[in-house]
């Protein structure tokens, strides 16, 4: 919503927000973002609707009528959403909207495959309320421009119902709604949970091996492997880490690196004196294939340091996550190891965390150990992890100053005129008598 | 008492890949070559029931020289395979051999 609203205020403050090249981007996105707006509705995150929408209503449930009035107003018919998305806008204003169109969209598809869990409640959706007024408030404000770029492309009618918000009062329920929320604690929301095992990524740039990584991170504290599928893991993070190695040039993380890819290596072969009847998930290996897929594309086309880097800086925290996965595999009892006790034939046996521990474990643990130095060696990430932990201004902050500009109404010569013609009735239609 | 755990046989070219690959040497310098071969082994061993436990062997054997060896045993394995599984499981062998694993193999 952070961007929807970032957009919006700059579309705010544009003095042409919606030239005719922009329309049906600007439609879109006005239509994807009431979208994600009932949808938040729908599932109670900002407030119920009213009953009514009166003054008296007004004053005694304004989340309610803001959203009656809301979900009341015109819905316009708007261009095909997957052609917004995938036409390369050409201008500034049509960028702003298919930019908020998109994040509007992937907005809405978030909030609805997170984990309910995750979803804020309570007095917890009071900024996800404050932030709704926002965006509503901003979109009633852009109705204008938009109905007058409607009408200059001859749709008489759609530009007539969009003049009708305007004055619907929405803007008002919205300012009492914002002001309401600022009355108490607005601390940002926990991030919404993607439920389950994240599905692996396709690798094929710097920003996309961070995912990568992180989502490797997700599978194995969530997913369940065999010592077979740890053993392809570690193997296929080892040559990740070597090409890493090659990439980065003689160095001292180089050499750490190289370390690093022997103590894994080493690991990885005492699993081959581990077993299991147990499933076994396969995202985490897909996953660190993709890795190592896209670091050695990088080798091979002979560039970018950069990526053997991130290879330093992910390389211990992911063989922390296999040894803490091979580790809990062993004491919840899923694996087997070869029963020391002579018999007619070799046995597995289960395998535990006393006498019988799979050698490997101590393998793992010294891997994990080795790579500490790494991540120090390779120093912090200038794109750094935290980028996905920086606060992002939500639209309550950013479109503040935006709405309240517009909130300010000319008064009329006198008192006794109205600011607005009557409900249904644009300027020009008005009959003098 | 403890459980028996149901075991499956090796087939004989199957054994013959994982000995070799089961020889290489801790230090062999072709660290490569040993990840490479460390990734077909686990890919063979990845069977339901499980293969029954083998024993320790000498490690003396180079890792080019294994892979060499059991590439040929494999290339045997596959045409002596009893089921679709066990081809496509030494063909990922293979894959995994060359450098290039099959991403999708079902572990």
């Amino acid at each position: 919503m952070s961007e929807i609203g970032r957009r919006l205020a700059l579309l705010l403050a544009e003095p042409a927000p919606v030239p005719a090249a922009s329309l049906s981007a600007a439609l879109a996105a006005r239509e994807s973002t009431l979208q994600l707006l009932d949808t938040l509705l729908a599932d109670g995150a900002i407030g119920r609707r009213a009953n009514g929408g009166g003054v008296t209503e007004l004053a005694r449930n304004p989340t309610g009528v803001m959203n009656t009035l809301r979900a009341k107003g015109p819905r316009l018919p708007a261009a095909d959403s997957h052609e917004v998305l995938v036409t390369e806008p050409t201008g500034r204003a049509e960028t702003l909207w298919a930019g908020v169109h998109r994040h509007a969209v992937v907005a809405r598809h978030e909030w609805e495959t997170a984990d309910r869990a995750s979803r804020p409640t309570g007095k917890g959706t009071w900024p996800l309320t404050a932030d709704s007024a926002a965006l509503a408030a901003a979109l009633t404000h852009l109705d204008v421009p938009l109905g007058g770029a409607l009408r200059r492309a001859g749709r008489t009618a759609d530009a007539d119902l969009l003049d009708q918000t305007r004055w619907s009062g929405l803007d008002v329920a919205a300012r009492e709604v914002w002001a309401l929320a600022h009355r108490g604690d607005l601390t940002d929301p926990p991030p919404l949970r993607n439920p389950g095992v994240p599905n692996p990524v396709v690798v094929r740039s710097g920003p996309g091996q961070r995912e990568g990584g992180r989502r490797l991170l997700t599978q194995l504290r969530l997913a369940h492997l065999s010592p077979q599928a740890t053993a392809a893991l570690l193997n296929l993070h080892g040559q990740t880490v070597l090409a890493a190695a090659q990439l980065v040039g003689t160095s001292p993380i180089a050499e750490r690196l190289v370390d690093h890819a022997r103590a894994v290596h080493l690991a990885a072969r005492r699993l081959n004196a581990a077993a299991t009847i147990e499933g076994s998930d396969q995202r985490a290996v897909m996953q660190a294939h993709q890795l190592k897929t896209f670091v050695e594309a990088e080798l091979r086309a002979g560039r970018r340091a950069d990526v053997g880097l991130t290879v330093a800086r992910q390389a211990p925290q992911i063989i922390t996550a296999i040894n803490e996965r091979a580790t809990t595999e062993v004491r919840e009892g899923r694996w087997l190891v070869p029963d020391a006790v002579e018999h007619d034939q070799p046995l597995w046996i289960q395998a535990d965390m006393g006498d019988h521990q799979p050698g490997a474990l101590g393998y793992l643990t010294a891997a994990t150990v080795g790579a500490v130095e790494l991540a120090q060696l390779a120093g912090p990430d200038p794109m750094s992890v935290n980028i996905a932990d920086a606060r992002l201004q939500p639209p309550r902050e950013t479109l503040a100053q935006a709405v309240a500009t517009r909130m300010n109404v000319t008064r009329p010569d006198e008192p006794a005129a109205r600011l607005a013609p009557p409900t249904g009735v644009r300027p020009e239609q008005q009959v003098h008598l | 008492m403890s459980q028996i755990i149901e075991t499956q046989p090796v087939p004989a070219h199957i054994a013959r890949a994982l000995d070799a690959l089961d020889g290489i040497r801790d230090d062999d310098p072709n660290l490569d070559a040993c990840c490479r071969a460390g990734l077909a082994a686990a890919t063979l061993r990845a069977v339901r029931p499980p293969y029954p436990p083998r024993p320790t062997l000498e490690a003396a054997v180079p890792a080019a020289a294994a892979i060499e060896t059991a590439d040929q045993a494999l290339v045997e394995a596959t045409e002596a395979a009893t089921t679709a599984e066990e081809a496509v499981r030494c063909a990922a062998a293979r894959a995994a051999l060359r450098g290039e694993p099959m991403e999708s193999f079902p572990w």
